[in-house]
């Protein structure tokens, strides 16, 4: 899963890799340099390169040249480069110059390793490269290959290899090692003990010559820093042994490996230590500050190729019986856009299954509703916010509008967007499709996202036109690659647990390549405006969905997802229903939706086994039905990592979103605006306007990870993207300015006739607000705090109360 | 209940240990990656002009032959000959050239070789032709045209990625910080708001208003209920917390209130700059810059970026009027601040450029001019290689060699090439290039030389 974390001790990594990678590796050189007389300064011989001798165009191709440094002065990074040529400089390939990383000592042999794209217009190309310093070239020109590059034809041509690039974190990538083939074990990470939820991934390379290994290693959710790292044994299963191998003994390579050059270890042998690898004798056990003598481990074993993952137990039965108050809130908190006592009550009398049932009853209300009735017509942007707004507080299908919320932030569009920003139907319209769908099924919330003129809008599908073959236009894959790497598979292989699911070589396995973007780009074609008589100039109409005009539509077959053929010639709604069926289908959907649904709702680090149950509801809800969001939903919010007590463990819970903590504080503290309209105007510096996320990745990533102490437990935290110097006072200052000038009047009476008595005041916040989970010492701090505000005040007491509270640490980490 | 409280303690108890185990990490950390300490200053000054400010009318070919074939095409915007400011450039590309007139103290600047411009720089993906362009094979940035894309990408220099975060500022800001040892501000300080081009993926930028930093409402208040109610804030928030999310939110918010205070009296302890700045939003932004740069001891730093802007270049309409209003601020607040380094003695180690949407087409559509791609910008400061432009001056023509099509210039020198050389004086090594800007391999000069 791609929140396995690979950085210890290093500073996030440069999130900035671009669709043209580029790797260079140094490679020492083999040449013996004796006696080579007045060299000139800088000399470069051509050694080798290597690139496909045919193309297709607009792919992406990793392609090499190695230079060797046959001068008297080293190359310096910066300065010396290397250039396409023939002519030279030209940008043929994508790029036209690759920069070095590190200086090259004379004599050395240099290998760049880059990624060339193909032009986009059929025809023969010149691929040479040419070192250079500034403009002028120097040394042996590489050999000219006259590249072959041709049209996509129907049937999937094997080479293509632009894989997407790995987001954020790391996982362990396959080393070359110095001769023959090394032999790959895989384990898998688990919790020794109880209360812990942490997992991870390792895997050990065997080199050919059976003298080292490289070991790594990524872990995630683990209850404290990491302080040390072995391999130990040989033991068997369930039995512990000696250190073998202590990582950090060894410095961590740039690829995340730690060499192990195999030494005698007590009285085992090196034979002794590559029989127990070999055996599978031997685990990698994590070391953490809160468990010592080891938090997860696992036994190396030979990688057969499809690693599967450990079943995991079930967890504890739920007590019976009526929820008690705190647990009613915590609840409700998860899964509405804040618990009253109203709810609380209500939650306490009908228990959490029923309250669900009657919630995925009641229908959506409309913000499309909200905007049509407004008093001045037509409506603005602001009326959209503002129908967000006092829905979201005030709505009785609570539940089923957070969870439209999480979808929003799933399947992102954006009043961010120059088509969109002064379009209050298109953002209304958009949220009411995910409000309606959100007790559907997954594949009609995808199918009507799809054709949603707002998301056609907001990632180009609308308009999205068949290639013209004489301007060399193709059709645009923007929606192609977000629907899914974002809305439904993501980049890389799952299991069932949310894990990576590992290649024979322990590497993850990318669930697409660029060829399936690009088939599924041109299914995607000939859809526009409903209402259109003409497919280029169509007026907007953002209340329908997208209809298709057939000659805009690509009609050869097209090569998708899983190497699925769309065949030629079918319409253009029946490619669209293969295609979304086959996305629908891929076995990454339950847990990647899953995991990012969970994270909005209850913890920002779902454990394997509660995944694995949530995901197991997405591909059946136990009456063979797939996609079944009602299911999801329920077993999200009645798991046992929702409603037991695991909510103690370090990665339990998730920071409280800025824009759910103002709808929370409304709901609790019974808002009545006079004017009927809950309406925010949110300073940028607030870091999250509801609809307006910066891009389709969101407000922050599900993958992001804090630097310091959450990045070194193996933590996601994220809405700690959202989390700065600037905005967590900016949302202090919000609700301030909520609490202490209330444009938005709040009903204080039931509270100020407690602030006579601080502790009761506290108590009664610490239920509706927290759940009842305040501490001891925050509780201290906060009655002293309100004993000595004046007892004449009551208002005072109260605002000053709810203010502290709800900016503190122990409040925005909801549990 | 009784569980919980029980785990609560234990865990209390061993997060403690981890704390200090944690701290002393970061502190070696920090430690190794210390550059060595030379003492030197070094400042970047980003002036963003939002809207796409059009460089056609700021900087102007004035021989009689390429002004005449500027005039004829820009029509009833092109500004007259003689109101023109001379600019002396000894060796040049054969044009002569003037500033608009109401830019005297940047013609003045520029003549003494403080001042420079580089022309027609935009975002570009890869170096792009013109038949390129017209063939439709070229990549080229993702929404040109288009005011938010346009400005983002000129902070990211990612132009053809819409998922990038980070500004160059900040990526830069992140290889340099540690050269300001364990100063509790930012490196990156911002007088204008959010932008892009200070987020980093460590550094983050700290928000400043031209009257001072961003406080917790009720800080500093002569209201006794507020300092009680501050107060029990920081006790909230010196709690020992023994969840790593609480702890990070915690010091988040600490250095927060932390940062507000060192600024507040760092600012307090300068003395006031003789050098006057006008009274307009950028003069009032540009002598906060002076302020903090001046508090640069008392706030222990030795990099800083700053981000400061002005809007409303979008001159679609009533253009002649409008732009001569900005230029004349503009002109008169940059003036002010290079006085003002100059009074600090910094002039030698405090670099402004300006930043803009994109440039406007060169035709006009009755009143004004509409969005276009590359543009002219500024670069001023001590450290400037003076007395000579920079990049390659575009032909002046509809469907010349340089146009994309309606007077839109095709970038000659990419975002990525104009920020590296800017980013290289700054201190980011050649080798830390690419992670600064990812896409520097593509282009030909990740040095123009217009900084020594």
């Amino acid at each position: 899963m791609a929140h396995l974390l690979l950085q210890i001790g290093r500073v996030k990594p440069v999130k900035l890799s671009v669709w043209l990678t580029i790797v260079a590796v140094c490679c020492s050189g083999q040449t013996a340099l004796a006696k080579k007389p007045r060299l000139p300064r800088f000399a470069a011989a051509f050694v080798a390169q290597s690139a496909p001798a045919s193309m297709i165009t607009g792919q992406s191709y990793s392609v090499s040249v190695t230079m060797q440094n046959s001068g008297s002065k080293s190359w310096t990074a910066g300065k010396i480069q290397l250039a396409s040529q023939n002519p030279q400089d030209n940008s043929t390939w994508g790029l036209s110059r690759i920069n070095l990383p590190g200086n090259v000592p004379a004599g050395q042999n240099f290998t760049f390793n880059f990624t060339a794209t193909a032009p986009g217009t059929p025809g023969n190309y010149n691929f040479q490269w040419q070192m250079v310093q500034g403009n002028s070239p120097f040394g042996t020109s590489s050999t000219n290959v006259a590249v072959a590059v041709s049209s996509p034809t129907p049937t999937p041509t094997p080479t293509p290899t632009a894989t997407p690039t790995p987001t954020p974190s790391a996982t362990p990538t396959p080393t070359p090692t110095p001769a023959g083939r090394a032999t790959v074990y895989i384990a898998n990470l688990r919790s020794q003990s109880a209360g812990t939820t942490g997992s991870g991934t390792a895997v050990l390379r065997l080199a050919a010559d059976e003298l080292s290994a490289t070991v790594a290693f990524s872990y995630s959710n683990l209850s404290s820093p990491v302080t040390s790292t072995h391999v130990h044994g040989p033991a068997n299963a369930g039995q512990s042994a000696g250190i073998l191998f202590d990582l950090d003994t060894v410095p961590r390579a740039a690829d995340g490996t730690y060499l192990w050059t195999f030494v005698p270890v007590g009285t085992k042998t090196v034979a002794d230590i590559v029989a127990a690898i070999k055996g599978g004798h031997t685990y990698l056990n994590v070391h953490t500050s809160v468990n010592p003598t080891g938090e997860v481990l696992g036994f190396f074993n030979i990688s057969s190729g499809s690693q599967t993952v450990p079943i995991p137990t079930p967890p504890p039965a739920l007590p019976g019986g009526s929820p008690t108050a705190e647990d009613a809130a915590r609840f409700l908190n998860q899964c509405t856009c804040g618990a009253n006592e109203a709810l609380i009550q209500k939650v306490q009398q009908q228990g959490f299954d029923a309250f669900l049932n009657e919630q995925f009853a009641i229908p959506a209300s409309s913000n499309l509703g909200f905007i049509d009735t407004v008093a001045i017509q037509p409506p603005n942007s602001d009326d959209t916010l503002n129908g967000w707004w006092t829905i979201a507080i005030t709505a009785p299908d609570q539940v089923r509008q957070r969870i439209a919320f999480a979808l929003s932030e799933i399947l992102v569009a954006s009043f961010n967007h120059p088509a969109l920003h002064e379009e209050p139907v298109a953002m209304s319209s958009y949220i009411d499709t995910l409000a309606n769908d959100a007790f559907d099924n997954y594949r009609k919330l995808l199918e009507d996202v799809t054709l949603s003129p707002t998301m056609g809008v907001y990632l180009d599908m609308l308009g999205n036109d068949v290639a013209d073959p004489s301007s060399g236009s193709h059709p645009n894959e923007n929606y192609a690659r977000e629907i899914m790497q974002l809305f439904s598979i993501g980049l890389y292989k799952l299991n069932v647990d949310g894990s990576l699911a590992l290649d024979a070589d322990g590497a993850p396995i990318p669930t697409y390549d660029q060829g399936a973007v690009t088939g599924l780009a041109a299914v995607l074609t000939g859809w526009t405006y409903a209402g259109s008589i003409d497919f280029y100039n169509g007026s907007p109409n953002y209340r329908e969905a997208m209809v298709n005009f057939a000659e805009h539509h690509t009609t050869e077959a097209k090569t998708i997802l899983n190497g699925v053929v769309i065949p030629a010639g079918q319409a253009p709604q029946q490619d669209l229903q293969q295609a979304l069926d086959t996305i629908f289908n891929h076995p990454n959907v339950g847990p990647f939706v899953g995991r990012e649904l969970i994270q909005r709702l209850v913890t920002s680090n779902p454990s394997p086994g509660y995944l694995y149950r949530v995901a197991s509801a997405f591909d059946n809800n136990g009456q063979g039905v797939r996609g079944d969001l009602k299911a999801v939903v329920k077993a999200i919010l009645l798991d046992y990592d929702a409603r037991g007590a695991s909510k103690t463990g370090q990665g339990a819970g998730k920071l409280k979103e800025p824009s759910l903590r103002l709808t929370s504080l409304y709901r609790a503290l019974r808002a009545n605006p006079n004017h009927g309209i809950y309406s925010f105007y949110l300073e940028d510096e607030f870091g999250q306007e509801p609809l307006h996320s910066p891009t389709v990745f969101n407000f922050f990533s599900p993958d992001y990870v804090a630097p310091g102490a959450i990045a070194l437990a193996g933590l996601t935290s994220p809405e700690f993207q959202i989390t700065t110097e600037t905005t967590v006072v900016e949302q202090a200052n919000t609700v301030y300015a909520a609490l202490f000038w209330q444009d938005i009047p709040l009903d204080l009476s039931q509270e100020q006739a407690l602030a006579a008595d601080p502790a009761a005041l506290v108590d009664h916040f610490n239920y509706v607000l927290m759940n009842g989970a305040m501490s001891t010492g925050m509780r201290t701090v906060l009655i002293n705090t309100i004993g000595q505000l004046p007892p004449d005040n009551p208002e005072e007491r109260v605002l000053s109360a709810l203010w502290l509270i709800l900016n503190s640490p122990e409040y925005v980490l909801e549990k | 209940m009784e569980t919980t409280r029980r785990a609560f303690i234990r865990q209390a108890a061993c997060a403690a240990l981890g704390t200090t185990g944690l701290l002393s990490t970061i502190w070696d950390l920090r430690k190794l990656s210390a550059a060595p300490l030379s003492g030197d200053y070094r400042a970047i000054v980003c002036l963003f002009l939002y809207g796409g400010n059009d460089a056609n009318n700021v900087l102007i070919p004035s021989d009689s032959t390429n002004y005449n074939v500027y005039a004829a095409a820009r029509g009833n915007l092109a500004l007259a000959r003689t109101s023109l400011l001379p600019l002396t450039i000894p060796v040049g590309d054969g044009r002569q050239y003037g500033f608009h007139p109401n830019m005297p103290e940047l013609a003045n600047l520029f003549n003494q070789g403080k001042l420079t411009m580089v022309a027609n720089v935009g975002t570009l993906v890869a170096p792009t032709t013109r038949t390129d362009y017209v063939n439709g094979t070229a990549a080229v940035p993702r929404n040109l045209f288009s005011h938010e894309d346009q400005s983002v990408q000129w902070m990211t220099s990612v132009p053809d990625r819409g998922d990038v975060r980070t500004g160059w500022g900040g990526r830069a800001a992140d290889l340099v910080a540690s050269l300001n040892g364990n100063s509790q501000v930012s490196l990156s300080l911002s007088i204008a708001g959010t932008n892009t081009f200070e987020v980093g993926n460590s550094v983050v930028p700290y928000l400043i208003s031209p009257d001072g930093s961003l406080g917790l409402r009720g800080l500093g208040s002569a209201d006794p209920n507020e300092g009680i109610r501050i107060q029990g804030f920081k006790n909230l928030l010196a709690l020992p917390h023994n969840k790593l999310f609480e702890a990070a939110y915690s010091d988040t918010m600490s250095r927060s209130i932390a940062e507000n205070e060192i600024l507040t009296s760092a600012l307090a302890g300068v003395s006031p700059l003789n050098t006057p700045f006008p009274d307009t939003d950028l003069g009032r932004q540009l002598a906060m810059i002076s302020k903090l740069i001046a508090a640069r001891g008392n706030l222990g730093m030795r990099r800083q970026i700053f981000f400061c802007a002005v809007g409303g270049y979008d001159t679609h309409g009533d253009q002649l009027a409008a732009q001569a209003g900005l230029l004349t601020e503009l002109s008169s607040a940059l003036n002010s601040f290079y006085s003002a380094t100059v009074e600090l003695g910094v002039d030698q180690s405090v670099t402004t450029f300006t930043a803009s949407d994109f440039g406007r087409t060169l035709p006009t559509n009755g009143g004004g001019s509409d969005h276009g791609w590359g543009s002219h910008q500024f670069v001023m400061g001590g450290a400037v290689r003076g007395n000579q432009l920079y990049g390659k001056f575009p032909t002046l023509a509809v469907n010349g060699p340089d146009d994309t099509e309606d007077g839109r210039w095709i970038p000659t020198t990419s975002v990525d090439e104009f920020s590296a050389t800017i980013a290289r004086w700054f201190g980011v090594s050649a080798s830390d290039m690419p992670t600064v800007f990812p896409n520097i391999g593509r282009f030909a000069n990740p040095n123009l030389g217009f900084l020594a």
